[in-house]
Order: structure tokens, then sequence, then C-alpha cells
């Protein structure tokens, strides 16, 4: 019975990893040739068929790109313009999401679905009347411009208020003990619970505005105030995109934000087991 | 119009009820305000302005602008063209919205095991995530080459299929555009079920298994109705992206695909602004799209009340 | 305590947020600026031909010290024309730029301010350029923008192909009938696994071939006011026969004209039409030899004739001194030796009549004779004036090519829709 039970799940395992590795080649291959790409000479972008090594390994090539524009600077500012962004957005995201989870007030509900549907309007729209907006207040080709129009959003706002909703009630019941005014219930109570859930809109944030292309470019001027999405179209072209250079400078520039996320997914773990949610 | 306003409101706020009800408010105030000056500023007067533009025949470059009401939003409800458009959009949500749906769900149940190795899959799964769009897509392309040495046909040869046209043919290059959000998004819905996985106690496990169930039913009476706000959560932000995609098709097929098979609303949306000028009338595009995800989020909310459930 | 410190808490929230909104309303600044006249130039090239262009920018910076040149690079060209609309509509652009369509951002918004300095003291000889460029770079008859990257379609072909089949690479085909032959000789499905291994022809600029060949053919585009589309005639049904022609002999691929460059760089067609720009790019990347030519006659008793395209330079309105500034620094782009050197290093055309008998152009021709096809061909080039609608044209010619050759509708019915759309646009704008 109990070899049974212990053969089934050794199988069970071999399953789920068969599965796993599965979709992770999937995953993976797609990047394989980015990289293949990314050590091959000019002529042999093209080539057909196409050649999964390439017949001498050109690293220079990862030298070239990142001189060919100030990568450095660019990923500065993509750090800062990021990191300020999301911390904005939790912030703005904690605050808001509470009340909309936990206080009453009247209209609250119609306010949330004005919040909400902020979302669904293409930006296409009111990129313009935005712009307009940003330039008056002259933020135009600086970090303002970049950073406050986004710090608050209303997908952070919706996840967490979905977060502090199904928070047990037990923890209202410590609230209950004295009386204990919102913002120390948010700060003291709700705040640590909810760690997890903040570490990933964190991550979803960061990962949202690192990747913003249109604004960054429209907004600013000099190549002082860019950032990295602006920097890697600088290889494509219409007469003719430098595959090699683009993929070799994105290979640069996912690796350590794959490595900031194998650090943040740790952090996910730990603050599940610090709520001591787990029974 | 979200389903997580649920019916035990005024059983949630009772530790707070002897407080005065006016405090409550500004204390909302208080806290809403830096949201609320930041949407307002930045969104909402933005909102104000091109609802403004969707009454007004306008091309924002020349002074000539003329007011035309509803002409704009007219024009579109009784134009065919905009209806096949509204079908590809929803073929696409409806391909894409299970799909991506099932497969993270499984991949985030397989994942919330204790086994060893799991956060290297969960790293893998997020790479696409992270990636530049422009450089995937690059990748993408040549995967879908048209003829037979690209690799996506070299997968079918595998398996006796001959090559296909992909992005190239009417039929499938909407399924190749549908793959390539499914590969590229599969890491965030993960990483929330995986989150709202880890926040359901074990309790609920043991009672299960003592009552005699299998993992099946484990799934059914457990994870699933636990999991259902998360659940929702990822149904709806699936619909809002779903009709809005806009990045991935405007890179791969820039024109709309072949036979406009994958013009989508917002691409629809795009060229009307960009290419024809015609701000007013893609403003007006604009709040009809806002209609229809409204009705149909509004829909959702109330196929998925009864089944949503909280502690 | 606890109270005290929940208020503490609470106050310093609601001061943050006076103090953000304060921020907010007195953040409007205003950069102080001193020294040398600054000017901004937006520029959509990436790669090579982006860095050439900032080369350009430094070299006339370290001759007038006077004039600082911030280059912008602005994206590609569709993303560029959306940040030059977001800068008219809020007073934001700069003092000049390098524009696709640049007419209708200067000539259709009243700006035809590069008319006084082209006629003034310090003016350019318009003589000394091709006529054509100055029609293509009017609006309503008034030149409103100045040429500086142009090109022109021209026929590549693999050499090594032709060599293979017993053809001279040096005997290009100078008729369509002359290039279906070759093409249906070498073009062919060898392994015979249901796939074409080498197409006979493709072409990466659909819209233009198209146009290219209709007015080559004694057709027309459209009228000279941009107001009646004529790309329905029968010649332009001709062509769009033939067109279907190649397509249904399996000479050339069905609707994949965004492959067409990927095709012919891997040695999968021996003939590619695409624009004379791309010259440099394809001696690069090429594993074969690559040989140009002027683009295939379709009609043999009409004259040779090529649209041309391409990028103009545009004076947007600034302070007189800062107008002054950017036109000295386009007449300096404009002179006979940075123009050579441009075409040079980029592939754009050489634009000025002279400078193809210069010795800098003539070397470029004795190492790299590709170069040759494209910039001869400019004397035959026309244009038809900047319309407000020509975008949406070009969109519909792709849309109805891509029809015809999917076998959806009949070339006639397809030509018409085209023109029956254009119409629609032109009586509603």
């Amino acid at each position: 019975m109990l070899k049974e039970t212990l053969f089934s799940s050794k199988v069970l395992t071999i399953i789920t990893h068969l599965l796993l590795i599965v979709v992770g080649v999937t995953m993976i291959v797609p990047f394989l040739w980015m990289f293949s790409t990314s050590l091959k000479d000019v002529t042999e972008l093209y080539e057909y068929p196409p050649k999964w090594i390439p017949s001498h390994l050109n690293w220079q090539n990862y030298i070239k790109a990142m001189e060919l524009a100030p990568f450095g600077r660019f990923y500065l500012n993509s750090l800062l313009v990021t990191f300020c962004i999301t911390l904005g957005q939790i912030i703005t995201a904690c605050l808001a999401a509470y009340v909309f989870a936990r206080i009453e007030f009247p209209g609250r509900d119609i306010l949330f679905v004005i919040y909400l549907s902020t979302m669904i309007i293409p930006v296409q729209v009111t990129i313009i009347p935005l712009f307009l907006i940003v330039k008056q207040l002259g933020w135009f080709d600086t970090y303002q411009g970049l950073i406050i129009p986004f710090i608050a959003r209303a997908f952070p706002i919706i996840f967490l208020r979905q977060f502090f909703m199904t928070l047990p009630k037990d923890l209202e019941d410590a609230a209950k003990v004295d009386g204990c005014g919102h913002l120390r219930f948010l700060w003291k109570i709700l705040l640590p619970t909810a760690r997890p859930a903040l570490s990933t809109i964190g991550l979803f944030t960061f990962l949202f505005h690192w990747r913003d292309y249109l604004w960054p470019l429209v907004i600013t001027n000099t190549t002082e105030m860019r950032t990295l999405p602006v920097g890697l179209r600088y290889f494509v072209s219409e007469q003719g995109t430098q595959f090699h250079y683009m993929m070799a400078a994105s290979i640069i520039v996912t690796i350590p934000i794959v490595l900031i996320y194998l650090f943040a997914q740790k952090q996910f773990i730990k603050g599940v087991t610090m709520t001591g949610l787990k029974g | 119009m979200i389903g997580v306003m649920n019916g035990k409101k005024s059983a949630k706020f009772h530790i707070f009820k002897n407080k005065n009800i006016r405090r409550n408010f500004w204390d909302s105030m208080l806290f809403l305000s830096p949201s609320l000056v930041v949407f307002t500023v930045f969104i909402f007067i933005p909102i104000a302005m091109a609802f403004y533009l969707s009454l007004m025949k306008w091309d924002l470059l020349t002074a000539d602008r003329q007011f035309v009401g509803l002409k704009n939003y007219i024009y579109y409800l009784t134009n065919p063209f905009f209806y096949k458009v509204l079908l590809n959009t929803v073929y696409f949500a409806a391909a894409h919205i299970p799909l991506d749906l099932i497969i993270t769900l499984g991949l985030a149940l397989l994942l919330n095991q204790k086994l060893k190795g799991l956060s290297f899959y969960r790293t893998i799964y997020f790479i696409p995530v992270i990636s530049s769009m422009v450089a995937v897509s690059a990748v993408w392309i040549w995967i879908y080459e048209p003829e037979s040495g690209g690799l996506a046909n070299y997968v079918l040869g595998l398996f006796g299929i001959s090559p296909l046209g992909w992005l190239h043919d009417p039929h499938w290059a909407m399924p190749a555009i549908i793959l390539v959000s499914v590969w590229k998004g599969l890491g965030y819905n993960i990483v929330i079920f995986l989150a709202g996985l880890q926040n359901i106690p074990d309790i609920y496990y043991e009672a299960a298994r003592i009552d005699g169930a299998n993992a099946w039913q484990q799934f059914r009476r457990v994870t699933l109705p636990l999991l259902s706000p998360i659940t929702y959560f990822v149904i709806l932000m699936g619909i809002i992206n779903s009709f809005k995609v806009f990045t991935q098709i405007e890179v791969m097929t820039p024109e709309g695909g072949p036979l406009n098979s994958t013009t989508v609303l917002n691409l629809y949306l795009y060229q009307e602004a960009f290419h024809k000028y015609r701000f007013g009338r893609a403003s007006a595009l604009a709040f009809i799209m806002f209609a229809i995800i409204l009705i149909i989020t509004k829909i959702q909310r109330s196929v998925s009340h009864k089944n949503v459930h909280y502690e | 305590m606890d109270i005290r410190k929940n208020n503490l808490l609470r106050y310093v929230l609601w001061i943050t947020l006076l103090l953000g909104l304060l921020g907010i309303g007195f953040s409007c600044h205003k950069k102080a600026e001193d020294g040398p006249l600054q000017i901004s130039i937006w520029y959509p090239f990436g790669g090579l031909t982006g860095q050439f262009f900032n080369s350009l920018v430094q070299e006339y910076e370290q001759v007038h010290p006077d004039v600082r040149i911030e280059s912008v690079y602005t994206g590609g060209y569709s993303v560029t024309a959306r940040k030059i609309i977001t800068g008219i509509v809020t007073d934001l652009l700069p003092e000049g730029g390098i524009i696709p369509a640049a007419p209708l951002f200067t000539g259709r918004v009243g700006n035809y301010r590069i008319e006084n300095y082209l006629n003034g003291s310090n003016g350019l000889d318009r003589n000394a350029f091709f006529s054509v460029l100055w029609d293509f770079n009017a609006y309503h008859g008034r030149v409103c923008s100045l040429p500086f990257a142009n090109s022109t379609l021209v026929l590549y072909y693999n050499k090594e192909l032709l060599i293979k089949n017993g053809y001279d690479p040096l005997r290009p085909p100078q008729t369509w009938r002359e290039l279906e032959a070759m093409a249906r000789r070498i073009a062919g499905d060898y392994d015979k696994d249901g796939n074409m291994d080498v197409w006979g022809v493709v072409m990466s600029n659909q819209d233009w071939v198209l146009k290219s060949m209709i007015v080559q053919n004694g057709g027309a585009i459209i009228d000279s006011t941009g107001q009646i589309p004529l790309f329905n005639s029968a010649e332009s049904v001709e062509i769009l026969d033939y067109w279907c022609y190649l397509v249904n002999e399996r000479l050339m691929p069905m609707a994949m004209h965004d492959r067409a460059r990927a095709q012919f760089l891997g040695g999968r067609a021996v003939f590619l039409l695409a624009s004379s720009g791309l010259v440099n790019t394809f001696i690069t990347t090429a594993k074969f030899e690559i040989g140009t030519a002027f683009v295939p006659q379709f009609n043999e008793a009409n004259p040779y004739s090529i649209n041309i395209g391409g990028l103009s330079l545009a004076l947007f309105p600034s302070e007189p001194e800062k107008e002054q500034a950017t036109w000295k620094f386009f007449k300096w782009l404009l002179s006979e030796d940075v123009l050579n050197r441009w075409a040079v290093e980029t592939g754009y055309i050489p634009l000025r009549k002279s400078s193809i008998e210069s010795d800098l152009i003539q070397q470029l021709f004795a190492e790299y004779p590709q170069y040759r096809a494209g910039f001869e061909q400019i004397a035959f080039a026309q244009t038809y004036q900047h319309f407000w609608q020509m975008g949406g044209m070009d969109e519909y010619l792709r849309k109805a090519i891509e029809k015809v050759e999917l076998g959806v509708i009949k070339p006639r019915q397809a030509l018409d829709e085209a023109a029956q759309n254009l119409l629609s646009d032109i009586c509603e704008d």
C-alpha cells in the first residue's frame, strides 16, 4: 500500500517534470534563436535554410551593440523611472485599495467603477491630450514627465483590493481590541499580511513600465532622458534592421531583470510563510 | 460592473460602525486623494478632451474643425467594416482568454507542488514576459516563415502536416497571433494564480482529505472555489486586455493581416487616427470600444456573481 | 499614544499631498539658455544611416562653433509622424527635421517659410537639382520642404543564380517580358516538395512598384489637384492583370511582400524590386553577389519612367535667428560635397545634377557598380504632388494588390474599389 503510493507519487513527479519541461522548451526556443542571431555575422542573418550555429561566434556584436547608443544612461534612466513609478503606484494603490475594500461611504462603488473604467480607454486617443497637459506643466523632456502621470493606475488598485477583500476576518478582530484608526490598521496589519500581493503587483508594475516605449519616445527629446526600450529601437531601420545587434542588446537588457525576478520570486514565498496564513 | 462587490458589505464594515461616518468619509478622501489627483489630471481630463474631440470633425493639425454631434458614432455603427473588426476582436478574445486561463491554471497547479527545481521553471516561464516585444516578434516572424524553412512548419512536418502560411494566410494569421500572445503572457497569470494558490490554507485540503476526497475532488471543492476571486480577476483583466490588444498585432502584421484578418479594434483606431488623421472619429471609436468592454464585463459580472467566493 | 501616532501619520500624509499639489502647480520652469545658439533637428534613421547623420551634425558643429545642434532620433517613420503631429498640436516642434511626407506637415498647415529662404539672397540654385525633387516637395503647387533622402525603385538581382542558369550577369532584363522569361527558367521547386525553392521575382514595396508600372504603361495615379484618383484606368488594370498572371504562373509568391527582402537575401528569389536606398545594406548583408538595374519597362513603346519616394527637410516656425541657423545647416547638408558623401554612405540618391560626374561618385561606381542604377534612374523619375490622403491611397492600393493576389476579386474590381474608397475619403475631408 505504502509502496504503491510512493510509486504513484514518483510517476506523478516524473509526469509533472515532463510537462513542465515541454512547456519550458517552447518558452526558451525563441530565445535560443535570439542568442544564435546575436552571435552571427551580418551576412548570415538571412541565410537559408537558417543555421542554428553561426560559423563564427561574433562576441564583439555585444560590444558594438552597446557602443551604438549610450545604453548605460538608458539603463539608469529606465531603472530610476520605473522604480519611482512602481513605488508611487504601490503607495497610491495601497491607500485607495484599502478604501475600496474596507471603508464604506456614499458614492464609493460608483467611484470604484470610474477607477476601473480608466483601464478600458485605449491610450491612442488620450496620448495627445495627456501630452498637452504635461507640456503645460513644463515637464516636457524631464523625469517628472516620465514618472508623475503614471504614479497611480487602476490595475494595482483593483489587484490589491482583491487581496484586501480575501484577507480573513481574524485580522479585524485583532484590530478591534483598541480603537485603532484606518491608517494604523492598514499600516500595521493589512500591509504586512498583503506582502506577497504587494511584491507581485510591484513586479507587474515594474515590468509593465520597464517595457513602455511610446510615451518615453514622445515625451523626451534628448538622448540623456531616454529609456531602454527606446534604445532598442535604434537598431530598427527602414533600411534593414541590424538584427544581430538588436538581439545582443535585448539579451543584455533582459538578463538583469531575469536575475531580479529570481530574487523577487523568493520574496513572494518568504512573504507567504511569514504571514502565517498557511495554517 | 465588477463582481467583486460582494453582498456582504455591511458585515465587513461592522468594526468601524461605532466610529462616526464623517470621519470615515474624510479618511477615505485622504486615502483616495493621491490617486484621485493623478487620475484627474492625467486620465480624466485627457478622457474628457478625447470625448469632446469625438463630437468633432478635426484632424488636429489645421484650424478647420467642425462640430458634428454623434455623426462619428453613427459612422461606425453603420459601417460593415467596423463589424468585421469587432468580430476579429471577439475572435481574439474568445480564443485567447480560455486558452490562457486553462494553460496558466494548469501550470500554476503543477508549480504549486512541493518539488525541487520548480523555481527554475517559474523563472523560465517568466522570461517571455520580461523580454522586449520588438526583438521577440522578430524571432516569431522567423518562426512563422510561411514556406518550408520556418520552425513552426518544421514542427508541423514532424507530425506529417504540410506547411502553413501562418501570418500570410487569412485563416491562420489570427491563430498565429493568439499563439504568440499566449506564449508572451503566460508568466503573468502563472504568478497571479500561484499567489492565489499559496493563500489557500492547508487546513481546507486536510479537511477534504479526511472526507476522503481524491485529487480531482479536492481541486473541484477546495481549489476552484477558493481561487475564484483570483480567477475572476484574471478573466476580467483578460477581457480588458484582449479587447485592447495592439502591440503584438501591430508589430507582426502592421497592415492588419491578409484580407484584414487581424485588424482588431485598437489597430483600426490607430489607423484612423495616425494614418488618416481623423482624430475626432478615432476618439468616437475609442468610446464605442469603451462601451463594448463595459457591457461585456457587466455580463461577466452577472455570470460569475454566484460563483465567486470570499472567505 | 496609539492615537497620537495615528494622527501624526495622518498629518504627514495630508502635508505630503499638499506639497505634491503645490509642486504640480509651480513646477513650470524654464531652462536658462546661454552660450551658442541651440537648434534641434529630428531624424528618423536607426542603424548606420542614423550614425552617419549624427557624424554629419558633429562635423557641422566643429566648423560652426556658434551653433549647437541637438539631433533627436524620433523612431521609425510612423512614430516620427506621430511625434510631428503631437508637436504641431502642442506647439513643441523642433527647428527642423528630416520628415517622411514633410509637405503634409508644412505646406498643408500653411508653413511655406522655406520658400523665402530658398529664393532669398542666401538661397539655393534650384536648377542644380533634378526638377522632379521640387515637384515632390510641393503642396498645392508651392515648395514647402527640401529634398534630402530620396530614393527610387531599382531591380536587384542575384548574379549567382543568373550565372548558374547560363545568363550573362552583366545583362539584366530590360523589359518585363525578358524578366519573365529569365524568371521562368530559373525559378522552380527543385526538391519537388510542393514548395518553391527559388521564386522568379519578389517585390518589397508593392504599392510603389504598382504605381511606377502604371505610369510607365501610360496611366496616371492622381490628377494634379490631388482630388481625383486616376489609377483605375485600363492601363492600370493591364498591369494588375499581368501581376495576377505572375502569381498564377508561380513566378511570384502570393501575398508575401513583407518577406521579399528576406527571400531575396536568402537566395530564394532571382529578382527583387525594392528601394534604391537599400543598396548599401544589401551589398553588406548578402552572401552572393548582387547586381542592380533599372526597373524593367512594361510598355516598350513608352519612354522610361519611375516614381520617386523619400524624406524631406522641413523647416518649422521658430525665432528668426534660429530659423536662419537651421536654414544654414540645411544649405550645408545640400551642398555638393555633403550630399555626395551622404549618398555614398547611405545609398540615398545624390540629388544634384552634377553629382554623378563627381570624383567621389565615380569612384563609388568603380568600386560598387550596384549604386549606379539608382543614381542614374533619377533622371527619369516623376512624381505626383503630396496630397492629404496619399497615405490612405497607398494602403488601399496594397489591399487591392493583396485581394487580387489571393484571388478574392478581379483586378478591375479591386482598383475601382480602391479608387472609390480614396474618393470618399477625399470628399469627406
